[in-house]
C-alpha cells in the first residue's frame, strides 16, 4: 500500500552512541506465550510450473524449530476455477508439489489456495492476480565505506547493489526482490600433511579442496513501490550490501536478482512484514503490528493463517562485481586465514586418539620463522567444502 | 543591631500603650511544647488580636507559656522567648510575627525593659545606655528628609506623616519595619503594606529604621507638614561569620489546589541534569502522575494522557513543541522561568483546549533598577541573559539567549558520516515589561526557539517555535483587576529525505495560533471571588506539501492541505467561602468551535473501511464556510475542607475539551510529527476527570504529605491505524481512529521543604489503557481488545534530596525508578521462503525492563563576599551514577537464517559534566 516514513533511525541512533555513549545488547525476552499458528509459504511464479507450497506450524521464539504440517489435502484453483493438486513429498514432510502449466501461468489469470489439515479445518484465501513483470532494467553496485548496518549499530566497508525500475503504466506499481547471491571462496592451505589412522606426506600440495564456490539465497525482504512517484520508476532502489569481512568481494561474486510484480495487497504485507523484523523498535519507528495474511480459516473466523498466498511473474537478471574496480576502492580488512597452533610433539595423541569422525586431520605448514613441528587448524582451512560451498563452478563462471 | 531592633520594637510598643490598648488586656494561657499554630489559634480565639505571619513558619517553633492572668504582651513575649520569631503590634488589633535576627539568642525580660522605657522617655537628657550607644554610633547620621511643607505648616499641631518602606531591589514593602525617634523615644512599624503613619510636632528628627535582614538606615527627619514618602531599605550586607543563609528552598509543590503542582525554578537549580542542561520538564517528570516514554524522549504524559494533551503556555504563548534535540532537552531556558505550575487535576476555567493538563510558565520581568546579568557554559550549550531598566522604575527589559555548540563533538568523531552530520540548536526570548503606574502595567514577551539536524546529509530536520504576546493589566480597584492579552504563535517543520533519490521529498509544515484574551477578577467580598472572561484562538494549519527534492527524485507533489478553525471560550470562575473551613469553587467553561473552509470532505460508504473506493460523495466548502460547529459546556467544580491547621481534603470534578491532536506514528514524539484540527470526520476529545486529594502538614517532622486519587475518562482521543502514513495522499480520517482513554492512579508525596535535608520523595501507582472498539472490523485497534498505552507506567517513584553542608556547597541527588513501558514483542517464530519471522504480540503486550537511575549533582558556590562584581558556581554532575543500562528500546532483526532481539540503552555509563554559571553582583542577588 505504502511505505512507511519514520525518522531515519541509523543515524539518530549513532549520533546518540556518540553523544551518549550508548550500548546496544542482545535481548533475550523472557517469556512468551506461544500460540501455534498455522503458517503458509506459498508463492506461485510463471518462471517454472513445477510449485512448491509449505505448511508448518509457528513455534517457540526462544527455541525455534522446523514444524511442519503433515497430511493437509492443498490444491490451488484458478479464476476459471481449474483446480491444481498438491501432493507432500514423499522425503520432506510439510512440502508439497504441484504443477501449474504454462499455459493457465499468465497475466491476468488469478489463483487461490484452498486446504484442509488433517483435523478437518478448511482454510483458503482470496484470489491473487498474476500481473506482467517488466524487463530488469538495470542492476549495479558501488564501492561504500560508510554503510550503517543496524543491526549492530556500526559502520562497515563494503559494496552496495542497486537496481533501477523503468516501467510504464502497463505495470503494476508494485515490486517485490528476491536475491540470490554467488561467491567463491577459498580454504586457507593446501592439503599436504594429515592424519588418517597413519599419517600421510604428501609431494606436493593438493589442492582438490582449495576452491569452493557458494550460491544461496539472501534472507531479506526488498520491496518498493513506485505509487507515490510520478511515474512508474524507481532509480537506485537499494539492494544488498556485501561488507569485506568475508572472502565474498576477493574473489568472485555475483548476484541474480528476482523482480517480481505484485499486488498492492501483497506489497503491503511484505512491508509491513519488513517492517516488523528490519526496522522496528525504536522510538521513531513505526509499531509493530500483526501482520495479517490473505488466508483466513473458514472452519473458525477467529483463527487467523500466517503467511501470505502470492502470485508474481518473474523477470530476473545476474550481475558480476569486477574486481578490478573493487579492487581499487574498497579497502580490505578481513583477515581470510586461519591460523594454526604448534602442537608439542609429545602432544601428538591429541592427534593419534582424536575420534575416527574427525579425520583426516590436516597439518598446517610451518609458519615462516617458526620451529618445526605439528601445527594444527581446523579441518575447514583445508576443506573448503565444509564451509558449505561446492566444488564445481556454477555456469556462469565457468563460461567466463 | 539587634539592640537597636529591640528597642525600637520595644519603645514601640509602650508607646502604643497610651491608649488602654488590646494589648494590655489580661489572658490565662497554659500550653507546653505545643504547636505554634495551636498557641495562635488560642490566642486569636480569646483576645480580639489578629496576628500575620508567614505559614512556613508555623511548623518552625512550639510554645511554652504558663501564666495567670497577664498582659497579652507579657504573654507574647514569655512565648516567643525560646523561638525564632517575636513580634510587633500594631494599633489597634495587629501583631506581626517577625524573625529574630539569627544572632538573637535571647529576647531580655519585657517587664523591666518596658519599665526602663517608661523612665527614659520622661527625661530627654537620661539617655540609656543604649542609646547612648546608639548615638555614640550616628556620625552617618547625614541624610536630610524633609516631609511637608513650610507653607502649610500649622502651629500647634501635629503633623500626620506617613512613610512606606520598601526593599530597593525587589521593590517589595517591608512588614513590620519600624522606625525609631531617638529624641521622642517613640516609633511605629509598618502595616502589611509597608506603611506606617505617626504625628509628630514640627521640627528635626534623628530617625532610624530598621527591618530583618534590611541594613539599618539613619536620617535626619525635618517634619513641617503632612507628608508622605517612600523610603528604600537596601539588604543588610552580612558578614559570613554572622549569617546562615537560610535554605529558602520551597518545596510546597502541593496542596492549594487538586492535582496543581507548583515550583519555583529557584528550588529546583541545584538538581543533577543530563549534560549539565536545566530542564523543567524533565524536573515535571519527577512530580508524581507525569511521565515519559522514555529517557530522552520528547512528549510528556500526565496522568494517563497522549503527549498532545498538555497545554505548555510559557508567559501566556502556547508552545507546539518543548523540545531540543528530539527531546534530550527542553525548549524552554530555565533561566528565563520564574515559576510554572502544573494543573493536571482541578484546572481554573480560564484555562482549556487539552484534556491533560495546562504547563503555565512564568518568566521573569526585568529587574526595573539595575542592570544584571546572569549566564552560564555547559558541555552542550552556553546562556546568557541579561535585564535592567529601560526607564528606570517603569520600564524593564530581560533578553535570553542559548545555543547549543554540540557540533563541535561530531566534528570530532572518527567517521565521516558523523562528520558529515550536524546537530544544532538555540533559542531566544525577549521581555519588556512597563509599570505605567500602580494599576497599569504592560509586559510584551517574545520568544523563539529552533533546532536543526542533518544526519550524513541523509536526512535534515529543522524545527522552530516563535511567539509574540502583549498583555495588559489594569486594576480599578483594589478588588477589580483585568488583564487582556494578544498572542501569536507559529510552529513549523520541515523535514527532508534523501536516502533514496527517486523518492526524496521535502516537506514543511506550519500551525499558526493566534489568541486574544481578556479576563476580570473581583473580590466581591472577603468569602466570595469571582473571574471570568473569554478568549478566541484561530488556527491557521498548513500540513503542507510533499515535494519531490533533487533533480532525479520521481517523487508525485503531494498537497496535505490547509485547515482553518476558530476555538472561543467563555469562562467563569466562582470561589465561595462557605464557612471558615468550607470552600467551594465552580466553574465554567463554555467552548465552541467553528472549522470553516476552503475545504474538500470526502463522505464514505459506511459498508466499506473508508478509502479513496468507498468515497460516495465530494463536499465542498467555500472559503469562510463552516465545514463543522462543535461546541460543549466543560464544568470544573471543586471543595475543599479544611480538616484542621494542618489538613485539609478536596475533591474535585474537571472536564477538558480538545480540538487539535498530533498525528504520530512512532511510540514517542518526533519531529515530524503533524497537528490536526478537528473537522468534519474528527470530533474533538473531551474528557472527565474526578479527583480527591488528602494533604497533612506534620509538624513535627517539618514536612508536609499530600496524597492524590484520580479516575480519568476520555473520549475520541485520535490514534493512528497499522501502517498509516501521514505524508501520503491518504485522507487522516482513513488512517485514524478515535477511541477512549482511561486512567486512574494514586499519588503520594512526602516533601520537606527547608532545612539542611530537603526534597521530596512521590510514588504513584497508575494506569492508563486505550480502547478502539468500533462497530465495523476497521474500526477497531488491536482487535478491539483494550490495551496499555504506550507510557502505562504502573509503579513510579521518584526521590529529589538535596543536602546544604553550608552555604557554598550543596549535594542533591536524583533516584528514579519507574515500571517498563508497554511494548509489542514477538511471540512466536514462523518460517517463510527459508527465513524465521517474528509474529508479534498483541498490542503493549509486554513490558521492557525497569528503569532505574541515579544521579548526583555537588554544586560549589564562589565565595560570599558581599563586594564583588561577578559571582560565579561550579556544578559537578553524573547523570546514570550505577551506569545501569536502562532499555530506550527493545528491537528484533531478522538476521541472516534467525532472529535476534536487541536491547537498546543510550545511556549505559554514568555521564560526567561540569557546568559553570555566573551573575554579577554577589550570592545573593538576582
Amino acid at each position: 500500500m505504502k511505505k512507511i516514513h519514520t525518522i531515519n533511525k541509523p543515524f539518530y541512533l549513532l549520533i546518540l552512541l556518540y553523544l551518549f555513549t550508548s550500548c546496544i545488547e542482545q535481548y533475550i525476552p523472557d517469556k512468551t506465550n506461544n500460540e501455534k499458528l498455522i503458517v503458509v509459504d506459498a508463492l506461485i511464479t510463471d518462471d517454472k510450473e513445477e510449485q512448491t507450497i509449505t505448511l508448518s506450524w509457528s513455534t517457540l521464539l526462544a527455541a525455534p524449530i522446523w514444524d511442519p504440517i503433515a497430511n493437509a489435502n492443498i490444491v490451488v484453483i484458478d479464476k476459471g476455477n481449474n483446480i491444481f493438486e498438491f501432493f507432500e513429498s514423499k522425503s520432506e514432510r510439510g512440502v508439497y508439489k504441484g504443477s501449474i502449466p504454462f499455459e493457465f501461468l499468465v497475466p491476468g489469470n488469478a489463483f487461490k489456495i484452498s486446504f484442509t489439515t488433517l483435523d478437518g479445518k478448511e482454510y483458503e484465501s482470496n484470489f491473487e492476480e498474476l500481473l506482467t513483470c517488466p524487463e530488469v532494467d538495470s542492476v549495479y553496485y558501488e564501492v561504500n565505506n560508510d554503510y550503517y548496518n543496524k543491526s549492530n549499530n556500526s559502520l562497515e566497508r563494503g559494496v552496495e547493489f542497486f537496481i533501477d525500475v523503468k516501467a510504464d503504466d502497463n505495470f503494476s506499481r508494485y515490486y517485490r526482490w528476491k536475491i540470490d547471491e554467488a561467491y567463491e571462496y577459498h580454504a586457507t592451505w593446501p592439503i599436504q600433511k594429515y592424519w588418517l589412522a597413519e599419517w600421510y606426506n604428501l609431494k606436493s600440495p593438493d589442492y582438490k579442496y582449495y576452491v569452493c564456490y557458494k550460491d544461496q539465497q539472501i534472507n531479506s525482504i526488498y520491496t518498493a513501490t513506485t505509487s507515490h512517484l510520478d511515474e512508474n520508476v524507481y532509480l537506485k532502489f537499494p539492494l544488498n550490501f556485501v561488507n569485506n569481512q568475508t572472502q565474498r568481494l576477493y574473489f568472485n561474486y555475483s548476484i541474480l536478482v528476482k523482480q517480481m510484480s505484485i499486488t498492492e495487497k501483497s506489497h503491503y504485507y511484505w512491508e509491513s512484514l519488513k517492517n516488523n523484523n528490519q526496522n522496528s523498535g525504536g522510538l521513531f519507528d513505526s509499531q509493530p503490528v500483526k501482520v495479517k495474511g490473505n488466508i483466513i480459516c473458514l472452519s473458525n473466523t477467529d483463527e487467523v493463517a500466517l503467511g501470505y498466498f502470492g502470485v508474481a511473474s518473474i523477470k530476473t537478471k545476474r550481475i558480476l562485481v569486477t574486481m578490478d574496480y573493487i579492487e581499487k576502492e574498497l579497502i580490505f580488512d578481513y583477515d581470510p586465514f586461519c591460523t594454526s597452533r604448534k602442537i608439542e610433539t609429545q602432544n601428538a595423541g591429541f592427534i593419534l586418539d582424536s575420534p575416527r569422525e574427525k579425520w583426516p586431520i590436516y597439518v598446517a605448514p610451518t609458519p615462516a620463522g617458526e620451529p618445526d613441528g605439528i601445527y594444527y587448524a581446523n579441518q575447514e582451512c583445508f576443506d573448503c567444502r565444509l564451509a558449505g560451498g561446492k566444488l564445481e563452478a556454477p555456469e556462469f563462471w565457468k563460461t567466463k | 543591631m539587634k539592640k537597636i531592633i529591640l528597642s525600637s520594637l520595644i519603645i514601640f510598643l509602650s508607646l502604643s500603650n497610651h491608649a488602654q490598648s488590646l494589648i494590655q488586656d489580661s489572658l490565662t494561657v497554659h500550653f507546653l511544647n505545643r504547636p505554634m499554630t495551636e498557641f495562635l489559634d488560642y490566642m486569636q480565639k480569646e483576645s480580639e488580636l489578629e496576628f500575620v505571619y508567614k505559614n512556613e513558619w508555623l511548623n518552625k517553633a512550639s510554645i511554652t507559656v504558663n501564666q495567670n492572668d497577664k498582659p497579652i504582651s507579657y504573654i507574647l513575649t514569655k512565648a516567643f522567648q525560646l523561638t525564632p520569631f517575636t513580634f510587633v503590634f500594631i494599633d489597634p488589633n495587629l501583631i506581626i510575627l517577625v524573625e529574630k535576627d539569627n544572632f538573637v539568642n535571647q529576647i531580655p525580660y519585657y517587664n523591666d525593659e518596658i519599665q526602663r522605657r517608661l523612665e527614659t522617655t520622661t527625661d530627654n537628657s537620661n539617655i540609656s545606655t543604649k542609646s547612648r550607644y546608639l548615638r555614640g554610633r550616628q556620625p552617618d547620621e547625614k541624610k536630610n528628609i524633609r516631609i511637608g511643607s513650610k507653607s502649610n505648616m500649622q502651629f500647634g499641631r501635629k503633623a500626620n506623616v506617613r512613610i512606606k518602606v520598601i526593599d530597593i531591589e525587589n521593590k517589595e514593602s517591608l512588614i513590620g519595619a519600624t522606625l525609631f525617634i531617638d529624641e521622642l523615644k517613640t516609633g511605629a512599624a509598618t502595616n502589611i503594606n509597608g506603611e506606617l503613619s505617626l504625628k509628630l510636632s514640627p521640627g528635626k528628627y534623628s530617625a532610624e529604621f530598621s527591618s530583618i535582614g534590611m541594613a539599618n538606615y539613619k536620617c535626619l527627619l525635618d517634619i513641617k507638614s503632612d507628608g508622605y514618602f517612600t523610603l528604600e531599605m537596601y539588604r543588610k550586607i552580612k558578614e559570613i561569620d554572622e549569617v546562615t543563609i537560610n535554605a529558602k528552598q520551597n518545596y510546597k509543590i502541593r496542596g492549594s489546589e487538586v492535582g496543581l503542582d507548583r515550583i519555583s525554578i529557584k528550588s529546583i537549580k541545584e538538581l543533577p541534569t543530563l549534560m549539565g542542561e536545566k530542564d523543567i520538564i524533565k524536573i515535571s517528570q519527577m512530580l508524581p502522575g507525569v511521565v515519559s516514554v522514555s529517557e530522552g524522549s520528547a512528549g510528556i504524559n500526565v496522568r494517563g494522557g497522549n503527549a498532545d494533551q498538555n497545554l505548555f503556555y510559557i508567559s501566556d504563548i502556547p508552545l507546539y513543541n518543548t523540545s531540543h534535540l528530539f527531546g534530550f532537552f527542553s525548549a524552554i531556558n530555565s533561566t528565563t522561568v520564574k515559576n510554572f505550575s502544573i494543573y493536571k487535576g482541578h484546572v481554573p476555567a480560564k484555562f482549556g483546549g487539552r484534556l491533560s493538563s495546562i504547563f503555565d510558565i512564568e518568566t521573569r520581568e526585568g529587574n526595573k533598577d539595575r542592570f544584571f546579568a546572569q549566564g552560564g557554559i555547559s558541555p552542550i550549550s552556553a546562556n546568557l541573559s541579561v535585564e535592567g531598566p529601560i526607564v528606570k522604575e517603569k520600564v524593564s527589559y530581560v533578553v535570553s539567549g542559548r545555543s547549543s555548540y554540540s557540533d563541535w563533538i561530531l566534528q570530532k568523531m572518527p567517521n565521516d558520516d558523523l562528520k558529515n552530520s550536524s546537530v544544532f540548536f538555540y533559542d531566544f526570548s525577549a521581555t519588556v515589561d512597563y509599570d505605567i503606574n500602580k494599576n497599569n502595567n504592560i509586559k510584551i514577551f517574545n520568544y523563539y526557539s529552533s533546532d536543526f539536524f542533518n544526519l550524513n546529509k541523509l536526512n535534515e530536520y529543522d524545527y522552530s517555535n516563535l511567539g509574540n504576546g502583549i498583555s495588559y493589566f489594569h486594576r480599578f480597584s483594589p478588588r477589580l483587576k483585568s488583564n487582556v492579552s494578544v498572542v501569536n504563535s507559529r510552529y513549523n517543520f520541515g523535514s527532508k529525505d534523501l536516502n533514496n533519490i527517486s523518492e526524496a521529498y521535502s516537506h514543511n509544515f506550519t500551525l499558526q495560533h493566534t489568541e486574544a484574551k481578556a479576563s476580570l477578577a473581583w473580590i466581591v467580598n472577603q468569602k466570595h471571588s469571582l473571574s471570568l472572561g473569554a478568549s478566541s484562538i484561530l488556527y491557521n494549519l498548513d500540513r503542507g506539501k510533499v515535494v519531490p527534492y533533487g533533480e532525479e527524485s520521481k517523487r508525485s507533489v503531494n498537497d496535505l492541505g490547509k485547515e482553518k478553525a476558530i476555538e472561543s471560550a467563555l469562562f467563569v470562575d466562582d470561589n465561595f467561602q462557605i464557612t471558615k473551613k468550607l470552600k467551594l469553587y465552580a466553574g465554567l467553561r463554555y467552548s465552541f468551535y467553528n472549522s470553516v473552509g476552503p475545504q474538500e470532505v470526502y463522505i464514505y460508504n459506511d459498508k466499506l473501511p473508508p478509502g479513496p473506493i468507498s468515497i460516495t460523495d465530494t463536499l465542498q466548502y467555500g472559503s469562510g464556510e463552516s465545514v463543522a460547529k462543535y461546541n460543549s459546556p466543560e464544568f470544573r467544580f471543586a471543595i475543599d475542607y479544611k480538616l484542621s491547621r494542618f489538613s485539609s481534603l478536596k475533591l474535585s470534578y474537571n472536564e477538558m475539551q480538545q480540538y487539535l491532536f498530533m498525528l504520530s506514528n512512532t511510540y514517542a514524539v518526533s519531529p515530524t510529527d503533524q497537528w490536526k484540527l478537528s473537522d468534519y470526520h474528527i470530533k474533538p476529545a473531551k474528557s472527565k476527570q474526578i479527583a480527591v486529594g488528602f494533604y497533612q502538614n506534620i509538624v513535627a517532622l517539618d514536612v508536609s504529605f499530600s496524597s492524590e486519587v484520580y479516575y480519568k475518562t476520555s473520549d475520541n482521543v485520535l490514534e493512528f491505524k497499522d501502517g498509516a502514513d501521514f505524508i501520503s495522499p491518504d485522507k487522516v480520517e482513513t488512517m485514524t481512529l478515535q477511541g477512549n482513554q482511561e486512567a486512574y492512579g494514586a499519588e503520594f508525596m512526602i516533601a520537606k521543604d527547608e532545612g539542611k535535608l530537603n526534597g521530596w520523595i512521590s510514588y504513584t501507582y497508575s494506569r492508563s489503557f486505550m480502547e478502539f472498539n468500533g462497530e465495523n472490523e476497521w474500526d477497531k485497534i488491536n482487535e478491539g481488545k483494550i490495551y496499555p498505552s504506550n507510557f502505562d507506567k504502573p509503579h513510579v517513584l521518584n526521590i529529589v534530596g538535596n543536602y546544604r553542608f553550608n552555604r557554598r556547597i550543596v549535594l542533591s541527588s536524583n533516584i528514579l525508578y519507574s515500571t517498563g513501558r508497554p511494548i509489542t514483542l514477538p511471540q512466536s517464530i514462523y518460517h517463510i521462503e527459508g527465513m524465521k519471522y517474528a509474529d508479534y504480540s498483541d498490542r503493549n503486550e509486554y513490558r521492557i525492563p525497569d528503569y532505574f537511575r541515579l544521579d548526583l549533582s555537588l554544586t560549589i558556590e564562589g565565595n560570599l563576599k558581599a563586594n564583588k562584581k561577578l559571582h560565579s558556581s561550579w556544578m559537578f554532575n553524573v547523570y546514570n551514577l550505577t551506569g545501569r543500562k536502562n532499555p530506550y528500546t527493545i528491537y528484533f532483526v531478522s538476521e541472516g537464517k534467525g532472529l535476534q532481539g536487541y536491547q537498546y540503552s543510550i545511556i549505559g555509563v554514568p555521564i560526567f559534566t561540569v557546568s559553570w554559571n555566573f551573575k554579577l553582583g554577589n550570592y545573593s542577588n538576582d
